[in-house]
């Protein structure tokens, strides 16, 4: 894997990263991406927030009948 | 409310849940009645710690991995064709790899999840996700199940769980953004 990874092979690290541990060197890279690329940072942070949000859907206070669309 | 009326309530968004899982009308009907029967048949278990919404949900979502894991290998996902999955996500990339339109931060996201139009939001989009993709998406999610387990059950390689997963949270990223956080494109 080269130093510099691009967005497109950091936003799926993030993706990898909610599933499985990611290797040492391989999260080393991806937070060496994060220091200089403020849109990953988002992403990371969005993705987390998904998670957040997929875990309180069926808590939340009246999801009974969502709209269809 | 007496507990068989709002059971009543729940019929529909619990089977919902289990159409959306299991792929079948009549499996996620027959799920679901035998949670309802089991909360019925036992009411001072729900002795009304959590809503009874969030109980028959939990008893549920044993009910739905149940029959995933009695019907193993025999439900099978055929893998998604790879190449077109990565072509969509393509077009979120530039050729030098950098975001093509890069998505901006949100605005105080936590305060969403305070908010019941915001979760009606969330499920529509992950409806909108298609079939197979919103399947492993909300195994891995909302069943919380590992992925090794996932991708044991559904026949698929890791890879390609992996890539279902990141395709599922790009869309729905991308569904939230525009429906919720109001980025403009």
């Amino acid at each position: 894997m080269k130093l510099d990874l691009d967005c497109k092979v950091v936003s799926r690290l993030i993706s990898d990263g909610q599933d499985l541990p990611l290797p040492a060197p391989v999260r080393a890279r991806m937070h060496l991406h994060f220091a200089v690329c403020e849109t990953c940072r988002n992403i990371d942070d969005q993705v987390g927030f998904l998670r957040r949000a997929m875990q309180k859907l069926d808590r939340s206070p009246q999801a009974d009948e969502p709209p269809i669309r | 409310m007496p507990l068989e009326s709002e059971l009543a309530s729940l019929h529909q968004p619990l089977l919902r849940f289990a159409i959306l899982q299991l792929r079948n009308e009549s499996v996620a009907e027959d799920v679901v009645s035998e949670t309802m029967l089991a909360i019925l048949e036992k009411p001072d278990n729900f002795e009304g710690r959590s809503s009874l919404r969030t109980y028959a949900t939990g008893i549920l979502k044993f009910k739905i991995i149940d029959v995933i894991r009695r019907r193993g290998r025999e439900v099978h996902i055929a893998p998604l064709d790879e190449q077109s999955m990565d072509d969509a996500m393509d077009a979120l990339f530039a050729k030098d790899g950098h975001w093509a339109d890069p998505p901006p931060v949100w605005q105080e996201p936590d305060k969403a999840l305070q908010q019941s139009q915001f979760f009606e939001i969330l499920q529509a989009c992950v409806d909108r996700l298609p079939p197979k993709i919103g399947r492993v998406f909300m195994m891995r999610e909302w069943l919380e199940k590992d992925v090794d387990d996932i991708c044991l059950e559904l026949g698929i390689t890791s890879n390609n769980c992996g890539v279902m997963l990141y395709r599922a949270r790009m869309q729905l990223r991308e569904c939230l953004a525009r429906n919720w956080f109001g980025e403009q494109r």
